[in-house]
């Protein structure tokens, strides 16, 4: 079945360089090209330094993008006179360093800043700040009044991703939103970005260099190296070129560490792993439940 | 040697709103030692981190290192013995180039200039740096940037490095090679390491691992000893590496598995060892 509708976002031969026609000028993007369908959920995904944050900026508009390369919605974003206010109401965006999202000093103002701004009423943001804060593991009552700045570092990084969930959003942007996060924030928020995907036709954009948890959240992955896409297919296929993946110094998913150790004891073992369950199940068919 | 006893600290004490981050902390770390610190977010790790480098001061109880209570009178003294390095070293980086960052410690401390080169010159050589050494630090990627970091908190020769999860922004792989280099230092001179990370297999590779829950030590041992508490950890909002909850789980399945499983070839060699066993 053929979509008709344009992408939500693509990227047309888009190229990127950073303090461009000076002496220190660094190409962080080449010619990159690749489309997001709605409802789509993309790990974009490379090493340090490969362009995944790059990529983020030119969607949230802060970068100087050439016409012609970014599109929302069949739009480009570069043209004269386009919207920015409403590319923004629509494309919520958790960036890397959570500090430079914060607004407000206390937590609950600081939540509240977008949905206040996007025009909704007192009640419906309270509801709002209320839900958002509640799910990332910040008790409303015990947190609204907390300073942000007052707060532990994997605290502060859920008061912004709170932030940009309580704008509800129909696309998410997430750029490395489990560092600094302990294991049960890193699974809370899996299980609230599975649920907001089941809820509403979320389009999800994950950036990390660790496809742990991205592998688990896309269908998915455009691969990045050095600023250009070597891989773009779904999830589980760029799994199992994991002796390519290994070599792009990113963090591959647990499951598939695993089972390329036991390769060496199993040279049928595959590769394409997600969970843990899937691991064991394949360990169990193996040796045989004793 | 690093003697915490019964150290508590509140956020704004006295006022209504203070924040309890630790309670009655007791913990000895001898010199040299390599130590993970591990707990769920706001158990208290950067609390403690402040209170060893005479940041914050405890509201209760004593902190000494190598016998000098940390307090603001020996505050200067105590940061002589124990340097810090941060999650982004972006919060810690103060000069342009490379080496002159790495010589500002030591520059403040006053030392003479022969000392402070010297110095400069063999943290550079010990992080892989002499390279880069005259590179703008903003051209450098994270993982170069925590090296430089790590360089200049060597560079004051401390008796202690505390590392505030400096691998939480690195891959795998690079995260890795930072460890083994500072388990490098740690072995050549004799240095002790406090490492706080979020990363359980990470974890697993120090001698002994420490784990906090709301401003307290609720486990201390070696990694084997602590991640042998499958269930007590995940309560506490934590995990254990994925090998040893794969045993945990083919244990329970009543698959015999020998010895202690913490990473993926602890569990390809118990499983050979199965797959050997029993059918011949
Ligand atoms: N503000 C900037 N000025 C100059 N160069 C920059 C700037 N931001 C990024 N770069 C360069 O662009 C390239 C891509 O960086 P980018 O931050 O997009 O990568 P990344 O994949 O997000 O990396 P990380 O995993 O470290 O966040 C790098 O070579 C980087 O040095
Ligand atoms: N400057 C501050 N003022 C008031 N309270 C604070 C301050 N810094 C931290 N806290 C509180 O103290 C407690 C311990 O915080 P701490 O930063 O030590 O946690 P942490 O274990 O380092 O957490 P994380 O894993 O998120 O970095 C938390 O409840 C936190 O909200
Ligand atoms: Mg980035
Ligand atoms: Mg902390």
């Amino acid at each position: 079945m053929e979509d008709s509708a344009p992408p939500i976002l693509e990227l047309r031969h888009f190229g990127y360089t950073y303090l461009e026609g000076t002496p220190r000028a660094s190409e962080a993007i080449r010619d990159a090209s690749f489309e997001i369908r709605r409802g789509e959920r993309v790990g974009i995904v490379g090493a340090t330094q490969s362009g995944k944050s790059t990529i983020v900026d030119s969607f949230a508009h802060l970068l100087r993008v050439k016409p012609g390369q970014v599109f929302y919605e069949g739009r480009d974003i570069a043209e004269p006179g386009y919207d920015r206010a409403r590319l923004r109401r629509e494309v919520g965006i958790v960036f890397q360093r959570p500090d430079s999202q914060i607004i407000e000093d206390v937590v609950g103002a600081d939540v509240a800043f977008g949905p206040t701004a996007a025009g909704l009423s007192a009640a419906e943001t309270r509801e709002r700040v209320e839900e958002s804060l509640n799910t990332l593991g910040l008790p409303y009552p015990e947190y609204r009044l907390r300073y942000v700045h007052a707060l532990s570092g994997g605290q502060r990084r859920r008061v912004a991703i709170a932030g940009v969930l309580a704008m509800r959003t129909p696309v998410l942007v997430l750029d490395e939103p489990m560092a600094g996060l302990d294991p049960r924030g890193r699974r809370e928020l899996l299980e609230l970005l599975f649920r907001l995907q089941d809820e509403r036709d979320l389009t999800l954009i994950v950036c990390s260099a660790s496809l742990t948890d991205a592998s688990l959240l896309c269908d998915r992955f455009v691969v990045l190296d050095g600023g250009t896409v070597v891989m773009d297919g779904p999830v589980r296929e760029v799994l199992r070129e994991v002796d390519r993946l290994a070599k792009l110094d990113i963090t591959l998913p647990e499951p598939v560490i695993g089972a390329r150790e036991l390769r060496k004891l199993f040279p049928d073992f595959p590769t394409d792993l997600l969970t843990e369950d899937e691991l064991e199940a394949e360990i169990v068919k193996r040796i045989g439940a004793a | 040697m690093i003697e915490i006893e019964g150290v508590s600290f509140s956020y704004r004490t006295g006022e209504e709103d203070a924040v309890p981050a630790l309670s009655e902390l007791d913990l000895r770390v001898e010199p040299g030692r390599f130590v993970a610190i591990i707990g769920h977010n706001g158990s208290g790790k950067s609390t403690l981190v402040k209170l060893l480098t005479a940041i914050q001061y405890p509201t209760g109880g004593t902190i000494r290192i190598d016998g000098v209570p940390v307090d603001e009178e020996n505050q200067w003294e105590v940061r002589r013995k124990v340097s810090v390095v941060f999650q982004d070293p972006d919060d810690q980086l103060v000069m342009n180039r490379v080496e002159d960052d790495v010589a500002f410690g030591p520059e403040n401390l006053g030392l003479p200039r022969e000392e402070i080169a010297q110095r400069v010159e063999s943290s550079l050589g010990a992080l892989g740096l002499r390279e880069i050494r005259g590179r703008l630090i903003e051209d450098l990627s994270s993982g170069q940037k925590q090296r430089v970091a790590i360089a200049g908190a060597l560079a004051m020769r401390p008796r202690f490095l505390i590392l505030d999860e400096p691998t939480s922004l690195l891959p795998v792989p690079v995260a890795m090679r930072l460890v083994a280099t500072i388990r490098d230092l740690n072995r050549r001179e004799n240095m002790g390491v406090l490492h706080v990370t979020h990363s359980m297999h990470e974890a697993s590779l120090f001698d002994r691992v420490v784990v906090m829950e709301a401003g307290r030590k609720i486990l201390d041992g070696t990694p084997a000893e602590v991640f042998r508490h499958v269930e007590r950890l995940r309560k506490v909002g934590l995990d254990v590496p994925l090998a040893a909850s794969l045993a945990y789980r083919l244990r329970a399945r009543g698959i015999h598995l020998e010895g202690d499983i913490l990473d993926e070839t602890d569990l390809r060699a118990a499983l050979s060892a199965v797959r050997s066993g029993p059918q011949a």
